[in-house]
């Protein structure tokens, strides 16, 4: 996708996970283009400080403003209209009846144990569980810790939680409900269990929506905890987890939550959601509308699902929200601007474009107070970082990867890789308080303080930076060379002298591996053949400037098909 | 201490190095450091020990003055249980702080037997903290309430190069004592000692200023120095005064005057080449260039204000290197100023 | 084999070059109750552990070559777990113990403290096998000590002379300035300089020698120079240049540098040729493909900067040396050295393109 300074205002259909485009309203008046908006958009976040974190606080200020301007029973749209039914569950029937079986098999064979359902919140994950439950006449037994700590809840702004309680508790819960008696053990006030009124239950299913708080301290514990679990328990256990970025989670996370060994063994499944579909919203939404007795212009539905990302508890609540502050006449989109991030490639373009005020409708008298002759910056770098919601060596990568093409002199691009270089080195010292921000500020302004000279207005392709190609690349070579290294050491034939099994690879790649695959090809080419079909030193022959450029296209859309950017493994 | 190993004298004892066979086992063997030994011996005789803090360049006889101290303290057969000897070798985290020292302040002592009475023998326990300076400074904050809490029955010495990197609240709970690099003369009376203790030869011996000039001031260095030329020599190989540079791992005189000359040469070609030679050769940037800054600094030809532009850029070149950055770059950015100074003085001068 | 292992000397006695260290190190070997920690320094490739290897030979007799290679797992008090690892014999150990990374610290000291702890050496040794006067201490050899972290070797500092009567330390490193002075200071140093070119070439012609082919004396020279110093690197590559003539070797044939610093060269070439940020992108991809292939950002630097300077003034090559040397130094502080690396070559390609305006101005 093209991203250009011109193609801003222009309204693009959104395809794909990855939205570029951006609302007229978007461009001409964005976060941080006028004074007034920054300011708003400040309070606001000063009250809201991160949108996905929100929930619950909003919806307890929407059910009051609610509760005082309308005539409506105070019970929020979310829980009114919460679905009864699987049919009503915004999922995709092909996950649900992935789901459905899984749980159904596990019930049955007791090898599948664990099911992780990964996917942005509010898209319906525990609510496809409680249905499908429901339906099979499933009991669900449910650890809940906002419950069991309700008291230590509120007074963790004074005191930490205690962890240890918490994890112990959370122990407890997983043996008593692992053992499968459900009638026997939900007595404990810690947890929660939803047993299916009247009829028969014909299974159990744990549902994990939140775990214990995590700490450094308690992770290990939690994951042996976990694993211990797994082992012992007959009872299929659901995961949800819905800590992702941009729809993606990182294996980390989840490596850090389940022991890799069993993250990827059989006894566990672990399934992507993807979020609400516009036409799933929009027949939810509906469905609302007619409830309420509500008429709202048809354009809402797309521009609800837009600005909630797909997450439909949030599209429910914001419409509930403005239909009750608007009396529904028209939708203003421009106010509610303020919950939308900046996409990140538009964010990045900005800076890398580096738009200064066009003179005229500032102030005329002002111009003297410019520094070095230039108008200000049409935008604040912190902030369209902060919006931008990239981690600060992403967007440091992206910034380096790209400004070479929006240079024309190479000594003001040399000046601004030397504040990379700054910047990359304050990133490095992670113990300083501040360097982070500090270095993120210093590389989002470093391409407008010194590029005087920019090329020509064009549309630049941005794609995702090399780097994390280059380092992952890099690293799984090393591995392959360790091994050969190693091996070449130690096989039979003793290519190489014992002596150098032991030290650095990186030795044995700069002094020796040249030579020896020319004197042992044989044993040399093999394993390098094996290794990312990277290794191709001596036939380097750099593709010509044309192939890099299809090359080019052909990645960015591979970018945009895997949604890559937000997928930054950093250091 | 964890390992009976280092804190017995086994069998094997004569194969202890020199260092540790010579350490002085009273407060009257310590070279030179008179002001703070007739402190401690007044401790010593009083029994009344303030906590200490021992400060100063490397070889200068603090740990050797502490464990004296501890000897002298107590019989041999207690003072090992009353004295907790950690060092950076040993895990000094928060945790270590806050239980095993604390465990070990707050031991209560017994009363000494009465069969002892050749030693003070005072009711209290030392913990000595080698290398405190390496301490987090979490685990030193730390340290400060154990101090306080524990201070009557148990005394600390922290030990330290930098008293700079002790926090402060530390640093004044104890009694300072700074300790000087020795001088030559005070380092001789007890090189020639031990090389008596030892037999050695008189070719070696003669060898002792020469020693003593390399050591500068490092006890431990002019120890180990003896040590390594009495076993060359004992095995037949020939030390002289310039094999013994290479002992104590500095870079003999010649070398230096011939980056000297190259850095004179007025081209930049000729320093490279010399520079390249000499990292060849193996020798340290690092020592390369501090024995440069006398000659540098002594330098007629060189106006003031060169001098000082190399003495910051020799400096940060130590520093850089210190933190990891390659010797050659490092030696050659000092030198090609070098070369550059140089060249300017000349026109100036003509 | 390889010849640079089938004629590695064994024997301190065979040891081609540096006599005077054979003869420290023979007399070292000769009295070994006195032998005090020692410390190897030198360049790559100059003869350090062919030496120590030789050495340990004459301490202990034939058994310190009976190696083999084992996997130690090594518990962290923190519970973490490293495996390392190592060449033992039943007098010796050998490990990099910068391989641990963070945990270096434990790894030695557990080591350090189990070699010290096995004092009987001797006695366990059988009477036919143990030389008459061999060391009664175990020895640990600690190689790429300039990996250490500074706790590692601060940690150093006391275990060396608390176990010193058990246990002798060998300690190998290239880059003297990365040890801590206070570890220095405990062992006697040992320097092993790069043997010179004249040095090279003997130790070529005793190795075509005993392969029975001919040596040119141009080809010789030629690959003494090219190898920077380096015998491992010239053995190397007179066996390349062996197996690419099929053994008859001419004396006019191309010694080929290695692969990447070829590849470095072409780069050097095109940053000098045109300065603008387009070519800037392409040398980019350059130092991509060179750090997929895992050479070390700071060689990298190193190699360029030296190719850079080539045919550069005086003036020039000052600001050059002093951009890499600063680049240098940031990329060992951080871990994201690419954007070091390109703020290099950019810096570059601005200050030459300044000075062509300056000339031609």
């Amino acid at each position: 996708m093209k991203l250009g300074r011109k193609q801003l205002p222009r309204r693009r259909k959104a395809t794909g996970p990855l939205r570029l485009d951006w609302p007229a309203v978007g461009a001409s008046q964005d976060l941080v283009g006028t004074k007034d908006l920054v300011s708003f958009s400040l309070e606001e976040s000063a009250f809201v400080p991160v949108r996905r974190k929100q929930k619950r606080p909003r919806k307890n200020a929407v059910s009051h403003t609610g509760g005082d301007t309308s005539s409506h029973d105070n019970a929020l749209w979310i829980d009114r209209y919460n679905p009864q039914c699987i049919a009503d569950v915004c999922v995709a029937p092909k996950k649900v009846q992935e789901v459905r079986q899984w749980i159904q098999s596990a019930m049955k064979d007791h090898v599948h144990k664990l099911l992780i359902l990964v996917g942005s919140p509010g898209i319906g994950k525990s609510t496809m569980i409680r249905c499908l439950a429901k339906e099979n006449r499933w009991s669900i037994s449910e650890w809940n810790e906002t419950f069991s700590n309700q008291y230590s809840a509120l007074n963790s702004a004074m005191h930490s939680v205690d962890q240890q309680s918490s994890l112990s508790s959370f122990q407890e819960f997983l043996r008593q409900a692992g053992t499968g008696y459900h009638s026997l053990t939900f007595e404990s006030s810690s947890n929660s269990s939803t047993k299916q009124d009247g009829s028969q239950i014909s299974g159990s299913i744990i549902l994990l929506e939140s775990l214990p708080t995590q700490h450094e301290s308690t992770q290990m514990r939690l994951r042996e905890l976990f694993t211990e679990h797994v082992r012992t328990t007959s009872v299929p256990t659901v995961l949800i987890f819905s800590d992702v970025l941009e729809g993606k989670h990182k294996r980390e996370d989840l490596e850090s939550l389940v022991d890799p060994n069993l993250l990827y063994s059989d006894l566990c499944l672990i399934l992507q959601i993807q979020p609400c579909t516009k036409q799933n919203m929009k027949r939810v939404l509906s469905l609302i509308v007619r409830a309420e007795r509500l008429s709202v212009p048809s354009s809402i539905y797309e521009d609800l699902h837009e600005r909630s990302n797909g997450d439909l508890r949030s599209a429910i609540t914001t419409f509930q929200y403005e239909a009750m502050g608007q009396s529904m006449t028209v939708k203003n989109t421009d106010t509610t601007n303020r919950d939308r991030r900046l996409s990140p490639f538009h964010a990045l373009g900005k800076l890398l474009y580096a738009k200064r005020v066009t003179g005229a409708h500032k102030d005329p008298l002002s111009w003297w107070k410019w520094k070095d002759d230039r108008p200000p910056i049409d935008f604040n770098p912190e902030n369209v970082l902060e919006h931008s919601g990239i981690e600060q060596f992403g967007t440091l990568s992206f910034l380096e990867h790209h400004s070479p093409d929006f240079f024309s002199d190479i000594s003001e691009l040399s000046d601004t890789l030397a504040t990379f270089s700054d910047s990359a080195l304050l990133m490095d010292c992670s113990s300083i308080s501040g360097s982070q921000n500090a270095a993120a500020s210093l590389a989002g302004r470093a391409v407008a303080a010194f590029n005087r000279h920019p090329r020509a207005n064009k549309f630049r392709q941005l794609s995702a930076p090399k780097i994390f190609e280059v380092n992952r690349n890099r690293r799984e070579n090393e591995v392959h060379l360790r091994h050969l290294h190693h091996s070449l050491s130690t096989n039979r034939s003793n290519e190489l002298s014992l002596h150098s099994a032991l030290g650095a690879t990186s030795h044995f790649v700069s002094d020796s591996l040249s030579f020896l695959r020319r004197i042992i090809p044989e044993s040399i080419d093999l394993s390098l053949n094996t290794m990312h079909s990277r290794f191709r030193l001596i036939d380097k022959s750099i593709s010509s400037s044309n192939d890099a450029k299809t090359g080019l296209l052909k990645e960015q859309q591979q970018v945009l098909l895997d949604d890559d950017i937000g997928d930054f493994d950093s250091e | 201490m964890s390992d009976e190993l280092a804190t017995q004298p086994t069998l094997v004892q004569d194969n202890r190095p020199w260092v540790e066979r010579y350490r002085p086992k009273s407060l009257q063997e310590v070279s030179h450091q008179t002001e703070v030994v007739a402190t401690l011996q007044n401790a010593v005789t009083t029994g009344r020990l303030p906590h200490l803090l021992l400060y100063g360049p490397p070889g200068s006889g603090k740990t050797s003055v502490a464990l004296a101290l501890c000897r002298q303290l107590w019989h041999p057969s207690q003072w090992r249980r009353r004295v907790l000897e950690l060092n950076a070798s040993d895990e000094r985290g928060i945790s270590v702080v806050r239980n095993k020292i604390k465990h070990f302040a707050s031991l209560t002592v017994a009363k000494g037997n009465n069969d002892m009475e050749n030693y003070p023998n005072p009711p209290f326990k030392i913990i000595i903290l080698d290398e405190a300076d390496t301490v987090t400074p979490d685990a030193q904050a730390a340290l400060r309430r154990i101090i306080e809490a524990h201070s009557k029955i148990t005394r600390f010495i922290l030990i330290c190069n930098y008293v700079t990197r002790v926090i402060e609240p530390l640093a004044s709970r104890c009694a300072k004592f700074r300790f000087q690099s020795l001088p030559p003369s005070s380092m001789k009376a007890r090189l020639e000692w031990i090389a008596n203790e030892q037999n050695c030869s008189e070719s070696e011996k003669d060898l002792l200023d020469d020693i003593l000039e390399y050591a500068d001031g490092d006890m431990r260095q002019a120890v180990t120095t003896l040590q390594s030329v009495h076993s060359l020599a004992a095995g037949g190989a020939k030390v002289d005064k310039a094999a013994l540079a290479e002992i104590a791992g500095l870079p003999p005189p010649a070398i230096v005057d011939m980056l000297w000359t190259a850095l004179l040469s007025n081209s930049f070609d000729t320093m490279e080449k010399v520079v390249e030679t000499l990292s060849a050769e193996g020798f340290s940037a690092q020592l390369l260039l501090s024995a440069l800054v006398p000659k540098l600094v002594t330098d007629q030809d060189l106006n003031e204000l060169s001098k000082a532009e190399l003495a910051i850029r020799i400096a940060e070149a130590e520093k850089n290197m210190i933190e990891g950055g390659d010797e050659q770059l490092q030696l050659l950015t000092v030198c090609s100023l070098a070369v550059s100074c140089f060249e300017q003085s000349k026109t100036i001068n003509q | 084999m390889l010849w640079v292992d089938k004629y590695r000397p064994v024997k301190l006695d065979d040891l081609s070059y540096h006599d005077t260290i054979s003869q420290r190190l023979s007399s070292l070997a000769s009295n070994p109750e006195s032998m005090p920690h020692l410390f190897f320094y030198g360049p790559a490739g100059a003869g350090k552990k062919t030496r120590i290897t030789a050495l340990l030979g004459s301490l202990y007799g034939p058994g310190a070559s009976r190696l083999k290679l084992d996997k130690r797992t090594f518990t962290t008090p923190t519970k973490r777990t490293v495996e390392l690892n190592m060449i033992t014999s039943n007098y010796h150990i050998e490990i990099s113990p910068g391989d641990a990374g963070l945990n270096d610290r434990f790894v030695i000291q557990d080591v350090i403290k189990e070699m010290a702890s096995n004092k009987n050496v001797g006695a366990s040794a059988t009477s036919s096998e143990r030389k008459s006067g061999a060391a009664t201490f175990k020895t640990v050899v600690l190689v790429e000590v300039d990996r250490l972290s500074r706790q590692a070797q601060a940690a150093l500092r006391r275990t060396m002379e608390k176990y010193a009567s058990t246990c002798r330390l060998i300690l190998v490193c290239n880059n003297q300035s990365k040890v801590i002075e206070p570890v220095r200071s405990r062992c006697l140093g040992i320097r092993v300089a790069a043997p010179t070119e004249d040095e090279i070439c003997k130790v070529l012609k005793s190795v075509s020698i005993n392969e029975s082919f001919m040596l040119p004396d141009e080809l010789a020279i030629n690959i003494a120079r090219e190898s920077s110093r380096n015998v491992r690197r010239a053995i190397l590559m007179l066996e390349a240049c062996y197996v690419q003539k099929r053994g008859a070797l001419t004396k006019d044939q191309p010694v080929q540098k290695t692969d990447w610093e070829l590849y470095i060269n072409q780069l050097a070439v095109e940053i000098t040729r045109e300065q603008t940020p387009q070519r800037l992108m392409a040398a980019r991809e350059k130092l991509y493909e060179l750090l997929v292939n895992c050479i070390p950002a700071n060689v990298i630097i190193k190699t360029l900067a030296k190719e850079l300077m080539k045919n550069l003034d005086d003036s020039l090559k000052r600001e050059v040396i002093e951009w890499a040397a600063f680049y240098e130094h940031r990329i060992s502080l951080g871990s994201k050295e690419i954007f070091h690396l390109e703020a290099f070559v950019a810096k570059f390609m601005a200050v030459y393109k300044k000075y062509l305006n300056d000339l031609f101005a």
